[in-house]
């Protein structure tokens, strides 16, 4: 009685030694940043940045001052004013679409208010512009996209701002034409 | 009592005991004499060590960029159209597509992954172009170093100064494409590349555009 | 108390008794085990926390091989000046007497303020207005020569809320010490 007993506390204990192991979270899960999250039009504060995406679509074509932007795929534009909290920051953006990270272009001539540093109480206005694949709006993971908008570098274990986007209700436009970003908010 | 065995019955079954040894080494010993005559087996390639070839324009992928070899031509005209050739050097541009396959933007050129491809005495696995001799540019735009979003293609010039009658119309070049295995990174916030090899060649023909 | 009481009452005495040293060592070895865990990481972060050394105006302080004194610290009206949209204007005047210059090091200089109880930064201008920081000043600070100048900094901070600003004033060589200067 008491062997049976020890036997299937064994084999119990075992078992349990497997799921544990099996369910472990990632370093990936474990380091992810903290994500103040909202939707488009919100105004979501992170430690480092208080940023409002204002709105979002997509584009098979952007124009951002001199700079004509074509692409393979298709334009994700949004339109963001982004201040920093606490001290002067350089800021990135990033859309997430089933755990694949697109960043924002560096290709906008420096007229996208990523390429901007903001400081505290002074805003930047302007466009987010990221390169999708074409047929992103058929991706499963479309209609949850998340904005991630951080100070620029390593974001482990750090705060940042998340706008969760449905990409699918999104506009799409042949061409859109774009304000460079400036200072000041909208 | 167990009858003692015989002489004769100890020899059979000490043969059947080595005949596996004895068959392994009679069929090395016909091997051998066989290869003589076609030049030993050092001049054997191993399959396996066979580097297969294929078109240019043709797309291979591998696990971090599918990537095509589209054009090759010589140029005294930087891309930029800015800078200028110095006296006896000229630009060899690789014209290539590439696409990111992995979860993150790729940097076609960076510290981690391998170059995206060879090419014999301008870009090796192990040894990259120095700063000035390699600049890469997206052919829609004119972008310097762009960055691949994933799951988008996109056309790059990688344009090398060479110098001049180092390379001529002509020349047929073979630009090893390579590919590495992923595993996550230990320290830094990513993937670290192990096992990098030259995984296809295309034979390319150099074209004079000067 | 009678005697079929007290074992019932005596029971969980007992017991805490009988393993009173194991309790007692429990009690020890888990706030050491806690204070060994925190030695590799937690202990050498405290260390480079920064060490803030504060100077009253016009006061020299020796600080990373040189004499450092914050001459003045003005807030203009931003709005005279033509300063951005919604900025005052900050100028920080420094006597800089470098007498034992480091092998190497970075001079930061930033702006703080409190805004809403927490300590708030600002860089060095980037934007620009009427003022002009005159020639006989220096515009980097810089302590790599032994050498004696005056400095002159700008910063545009948000309007009307940074009355009462600072200087923090750090050089890589002095780390993880910096000076506020008031």
């Amino acid at each position: 009685m008491k062997r049976g007993l020890a036997i299937v506390a064994g084999l119990g204990l075992l078992a349990a030694t497997y799921a544990v192991a099996a369910t472990t979270p990632t370093s990936q899960l474990v380091e992810a940043p903290f994500g103040s999250r909202g939707s488009l039009g919100d105004t979501v504060s992170s430690q480092h940045l208080i940023a409002t995406v204002h709105e979002a679509s997509l584009a098979h074509e952007v124009e951002l001052g001199s700079w004509r932007g074509t692409t393979a795929g298709v334009w994700f534009v949004a339109d963001a004013t982004v201040e920093a909290t606490l001290e002067s920051k350089l800021i990135e953006v990033d859309l997430f679409i089933d755990g694949v990270q697109y960043g924002g272009t560096k290709r906008g001539d420096g007229g996208t208010v990523d390429e901007h540093t903001v400081a505290v109480r002074f805003p930047a206005t302007g466009p987010l512009l990221i390169e999708l694949p074409a047929d992103v709006v058929n991706f499963p993971g479309a209609r949850s996209a998340v904005l991630r908008i951080s100070p620029f570098g390593d974001d482990r274990l750090d705060s940042v701002v998340e706008i969760v986007i449905d990409l699918t209700t999104l506009e799409v436009a042949d061409r859109v034409e774009l304000e460079p970003a400036r200072d000041g908010s909208r | 009592m167990p009858a003692k065995p015989s002489p004769r019955a100890t020899l059979a079954s000490r043969v059947r005991a080595w005949l596996p040894i004895l068959v392994v080494g009679a069929v090395l010993a016909v091997a051998g004499v066989v290869a003589i005559p076609l030049g030993g087996w050092d001049t054997v390639q191993l399959q396996s060590a066979v580097i297969p070839e294929q078109s240019v324009g043709d797309t291979f992928v591998g696990n971090r960029l599918a990537i095509s070899i589209d054009d090759l031509y010589l140029t005294d005209d930087f891309p930029d159209d800015y800078t200028e050739t110095k006296p006896g050097e000229s630009f060899l541009v690789v014209v290539a597509t590439l696409e990111g396959l992995t979860a993150e933007p790729e940097s076609p050129i960076s510290i981690g992954p391998p170059s995206p491809f060879t090419i014999d005495g301008l870009m090796n696995l192990d040894e990259r172009p120095g700063y000035g001799d390699l600049t890469v540019f997206l052919k829609r735009d004119g972008t310097f170093e762009p960055v691949l979003s994933p799951g988008v293609p996109d056309t790059l010039l990688f344009v090398f100064t060479v110098r001049s009658g180092q390379f001529a119309q002509g020349d047929v070049l073979r630009i090893g494409l390579t590919d590495a295995t992923p595993e996550k990174a230990d320290i830094i916030d990513g993937t670290r590349w192990v096992d990098e090899h030259v995984a296809v060649e295309v034979s390319t023909t150099v074209r004079d555009d000067r | 108390m009678s005697d079929s009481e007290r074992p019932v009452t005596e029971v969980p005495m007992t017991w805490l008794r009988r393993n009173r040293w194991f309790l007692v060592a429990l009690a020890v070895l888990i706030p050491a085990a806690l204070v060994v865990s925190l030695i590799p990481r937690f202990f050498p972060y405290l260390e480079n926390q920064p060490a803030v050394i504060d100077v009253a105006r016009g006061l020299d302080e020796r600080y990373s091989g040189a004499n450092v004194k914050l001459t003045d610290l003005e807030v203009l009206d931003g709005e005279a000046l033509n300063a951005p949209a919604g900025s005052d204007v900050v100028v920080a005047t420094f006597a800089i007497d470098v007498v034992d210059p480091p092998a190497s090091s970075v001079c930061t200089v930033t702006l703080v303020a409190p805004i809403d109880g927490v300590e708030r930064e600002w860089d060095e201008a980037i934007a620009s207005s009427d003022y002009e920081v005159p020639d006989e000043f220096e515009k980097y600070c810089d302590l790599s020569e032994a050498r004696r100048y005056h400095l002159q900094l700008v910063f545009y901070v948000p309007r009307g809320e940074v009355p009462d600003p600072a200087i923090r004033f750090t050089s890589t060589a002095a780390f993880p010490q910096e000076l506020r200067l008031h």
